[in-house]
């Protein structure tokens, strides 16, 4: 992706969503996007998908999947790129599944409007193997979702978004709304399944604990701006931006106890945003720079990039 | 078990069907009046023309309701008879009985008000749901401030309008009746295309005006249903706009548009039973009507009855259909 | 100021256009109370069956009436019918449905159970055993009384169902956690955001209550004597005017009763986009 931007239109004038947006993803690899709510990591995984719906609009920037820029595909051509090259795992609190279809029809409709010619028994397998791959039984294949509990929904989705074995899985907050002990089982078939497919994954999410145990660069993200791209390790250690230093350390620790410690302040209205850098009324670190000049996301070392002024 | 509830919701038909018994029978009582007296001192008071068999009606009446048994026992034997469909004689119509003129009468209501109502549901559906659909024409944008307009209005409003319009200036159609006057009932195909001419303004105002509510109420659906988190996934998921329209949207936004109907269908009907009086129209509406006029007690009770009872099925009716459409509804205790 | 309500008028233009056509509807029963004399909405206080003319602007009927006069008079008459009951309607729905959804339990089930029954039956036909066996002459007062007896049970529901989301939402724990009594909530926190529901619901239930009466008196049901729109057409359909083309005779009333209705339905609209901002269009 570069130079991703997308703003949606409010009566109260335009608003920036998403800024200057440029990141890269390797095959196989998993890159994690976090932040508040309000950030642009949703906004920006809807964008690839290009399912930015109006009042908001892609206002320029490219991506590019194997060379092809998706921006600049027609609505069929996007249409067919859609679960087949790019699949979605929605998140876990949405009701993402038609309450009125059975979850075999809803895997089914997907292979068919793809172009898959099946018989009914060859049909039948098919959904049975990805059930499977997903660790759930094949009675669920006659289910409606609500008989299946969340845990076994968020499955069945990532048995969805893997059917035609795309080659990029975007996660959307995959397990919120769930409890631990299903978000471990959860991801946990995620990563099998994306090494079986040998795919790269977006993680979008909130949770640097998560981010942690799952990926292997993780952006971050803050008012619609990306401010930091490191490996996930050097997030934790060195990290090159104040703001995702302060979200590691409001995360509860078993060793330090005591205080939770929160980021002073709320996330500034994307329509009313602070001259410079966004995060600077919040920022311990701020010097006299960073109210007036806005910085730059830029190489500080290798596979690791910083916008700030002190870095 | 599926059972439990729809035994339920025979009971409460039934409790429907007891209270409207029970309404009838102690409103009319409430006022003091004692409707067959009145009727024949009004009789005697024109000094004219006195039904012939008056002298049996009154034996007859006096025996069946015996004013002078106690309040309970007439209520009890009230409801028998109700029960039996059997609302007495007809004070206007002597020697016909009331449940004579009503199963004369029905067959024209139920065919206007059936044809009319399931007409205009599935056309205002229809339109309803191309209204919220991106890839809809555009001109089908401009079908929607009219059928605002008309839905508004009831329906014999629309039917004056049109018996004027249509009828009398025009004489396209027929002005009133069931038929033509002096036409001989039977299957025959003339008779039958006379049926029909008779029937179109009538069903040209209920469908006009109905339609429009339809197809409002079908938009408002589809726009929400369109904004679930499932269409969004059905979208990420590639699928066509079609399969998203018809297999996402039109299928789920089809269940409140149905239970809308079956909460509709009281109004639904009190509009036919004007349309039907102001054309004339051989259904319940018109022999409500000439109840009314008649001070025929008997019959308009008689009336009254049926169609609360009739409603009360298609609403049950209804209901017992809905959870073959909508899955979530499941009766089994898990 | 002129470029805000202007914008205003372009995003809520069912509020404006009904308000408007009620307000002509306002203005013409006002003058027309001033210019016309409504005595003449009498039987024989003219010549029967004549076209509209100067003397006549709207036209006699045949029992002598002046038309225009009718109109003038008869209006407000059928309007209080609707304000009337839909007043009464919406207060003891509001209060019934409110108990029910506030305090639960038995209360709850007992009135929604009336509420969902009394919704069932065709309401036309209660009110016409009501009429039939109370008639002995009816005014218009009693006529609304009749009416609202069948009233409440829409916005019952209504507000019954407004209520409990409302309890749903997280507000009304929060305010009873910080203290505040039951009545201080009832005012403070639930009624601001009941108003434009109670509103809304209390438009249609004018118009609805407009509608049955219209209905009953169109059935011979009504206040004789009076000059109502719904007995207007009464007469008309009994005289049997369509067919011997006096048109002007029931043009009148048909015309303002379609104000009456659409002005109401854009009203409840617009108010509707009020009360739920999700609804609202972005301009």
């Amino acid at each position: 992706m570069r130079d991703l931007t997308v703003h949606y239109d409010t009566p109260l004038g335009a608003v920036r969503a998403a800024d200057r947006i440029s990141f890269s993803l390797c095959a196989g690899e998993r890159l994690g996007f976090a932040g508040e709510s309000g950030s642009g990591k949703s906004t920006m995984a809807l964008a690839i998908l290009r399912m930015i719906q109006p009042p908001g609009r892609i206002d320029g920037g490219q991506v590019r999947l194997d060379g092809v820029d998706l921006l600049s595909l027609g609505d069929e051509e996007m249409r067919r790129v859609r679960l087949a090259r790019i699949a979605l795992i929605p998140q876990g609190s949405m009701n993402a599944l038609n309450p009125v279809m059975r979850i075999r029809d809803q895997i089914m409709d997907a292979l068919r409007d793809h172009g898959a010619r099946m018989s009914r028994r060859e049909g039948d397998e098919r959904v049975r193997e990805l059930l499977e791959s997903v660790g759930l039984g094949r009675d669920v294949a006659e289910r409606f979702p609500h008989e299946l509990s969340g845990g076994m929904k968020q499955r069945a989705c990532i048995a969805i978004a893997i059917s035609l074995r795309p080659r990029v899985i975007i996660a959307d907050e995959p397990t919120s709304a769930l409890d631990v002990v299903v978000q471990k089982q959860v991801m946990e078939t995620l990563a099998r399944v994306q090494k079986e497919l040998d795919a790269s994954v977006i993680l979008v999410g909130h949770d640097m604990g998560l981010m942690a145990q799952f990926v292997d660069r993780v952006g971050v993200m803050y008012a619609g701006k990306l401010v930091e791209v490191s490996l996930v390790r050097e997030i934790f250690t060195r990290s090159l931006h104040p703001y995702t230093r302060m979200l590691i350390a409001s995360l509860p620790s078993l060793e330090k106890k005591g205080t939770f410690s929160g980021i002073p302040g709320l996330i500034p209205l994307l329509r009313d945003l602070p001259p410079g850098c966004a995060f600077h009324p919040r920022c311990p670190e701020a010097v006299a720079r960073c109210r007036t000049e806005e910085p730059v996301l830029r190489e500080v070392r290798p596979d690791g990039r910083g916008a700030c002024h002190l870095v | 078990m599926r059972l439990d509830y729809l035994a339920r919701r025979c009971g409460v038909f039934v409790l429907i069907v007891w209270i409207a018994a029970t309404l009838n029978f102690f409103l009319p009582r409430l006022s003091g009046q004692d409707p067959v007296r009145t009727k024949l001192l009004q009789q005697a008071q024109l000094g004219g023309y006195v039904h012939a068999g008056i002298d049996a009606m009154v034996k007859d009446y006096d025996r069946r309701f015996g004013l002078d048994r106690p309040l309970w026992e007439q209520y009890l034997s009230y409801l028998r008879d109700a029960v039996r469909l059997d609302f007495n004689y007809s004070i206007a119509n002597y020697p016909r009985k009331v449940n004579e003129m009503i199963a004369e009468a029905v067959p024209w209501t139920i065919g206007l008000l059936g044809s009319t109502t399931l007409l205009s549901f599935a056309l205002g559906t229809f339109l309803g749901a191309l209204l919220a659909w991106p890839g809809a024409p555009r001109w089908m944008r401009y079908l929607m401030p009219p059928l605002w307009a008309l839905h508004a209005i009831p329906f014999f409003l629309l039917g004056l309008v049109l018996i004027y319009l249509l009828a009398f200036e025009i004489q396209l159609f027929p002005m009133f009746g069931g038929y033509s006057g002096g036409a001989f009932p039977g299957f025959t195909v003339t008779f039958v295309w006379d049926v029909i001419r008779h029937a179109i303004l009538p069903a040209m105002s209920i469908v006009l005006v109905a339609t429009g509510g339809w197809a409002l109420a079908m938009r408002g659906m589809m726009v929400t249903t369109q904004g679930e988190d499932y269409v969004t996934f059905a979208e990420a998921k590639g699928l066509r706009s079609l399969t998203i329209f018809t297999r996402y949207c039109l299928r789920n936004a089809i269940l409140p548009q149905t239970t809308a109907l079956a909460l509709a269908l009281g109004n639904i009907l009190s509009g036919a039973v004007l349309v039907e009086v102001i054309f004339g129209y051989p259904g319940i509406g018109t022999v409500l009507f000439h109840a009314i006029r008649e001070n025929d007690h008997f019959l308009i009770q008689g009336i009254v009855f049926t169609v609360i009872v009739a409603l009360g099925l298609a609403t049950l009716i209804l209901d017992a259909i809905y959870p073959l459409l909508d899955p979530r509804i499941n009766y089994r205790r898990t | 100021m002129a470029h805000a309500a202007w914008r205003y008028v372009r995003r809520n233009l069912s509020l404006v256009v009904g308000i408007v056509l009620l307000g002509l509807l306002a203005l013409f029963v006002g003058i027309g109370h001033l210019v016309v004399d409504t005595n003449k909405s009498r039987p024989l206080s003219a010549p029967a069956i004549r076209p509209p003319s100067a003397d006549h602007p709207f036209g006699t009927d045949r029992q002598g009436r002046d038309l225009l006069a009718t109109m003038v008079a008869g209006t407000p008459l059928t309007l209080r019918i609707g304000f009337i009951a839909g007043f009464l309607g919406v207060g003891i729905g509001s209060i019934l449905g409110f108990v029910s959804a506030y305090y639960r339990g038995a209360v709850d089930s007992i009135i929604r159970g009336i509420v969902d029954i009394g919704l069932t039956v065709p309401g036309l036909l209660v009110l016409i055993i009501i009429a039939v066996s109370l008639r002995k002459g009816l005014t218009v007062d009693q006529m609304a009384l009749i009416v609202a007896s069948l009233a409440w049970l829409n916005p019952a529901r209504t507000v019954r169902a407004q209520v409990l989301s409302m309890r749903e939402r997280g507000y009304v724990e929060v305010a009873r956690l910080s203290g505040m009594s039951g009545p201080e909530i009832i005012v403070k926190e639930l009624m601001p955001n009941l108003l434009p529901y109670l509103a809304a619901t209390l438009v249609n239930a004018v118009s609805a209550a407009i509608l049955a009466s219209i209905g009953l008196e169109v059935l011979g049901l009504g206040p004789i004597d009076s000059p109502t729109l719904g007995m207007t057409l009464y007469w008309v359909n009994f005289n049997a005017a369509l067919i011997n083309g006096w048109w002007w005779w029931w043009t009148a009333p048909i015309a303002i009763i379609l104000v009456v209705f659409l002005g109401l339905f854009f009203l409840t609209v617009g108010l509707d986009e009020i009360a739920n901002p999700r609804l609202r269009r972005v301009i």
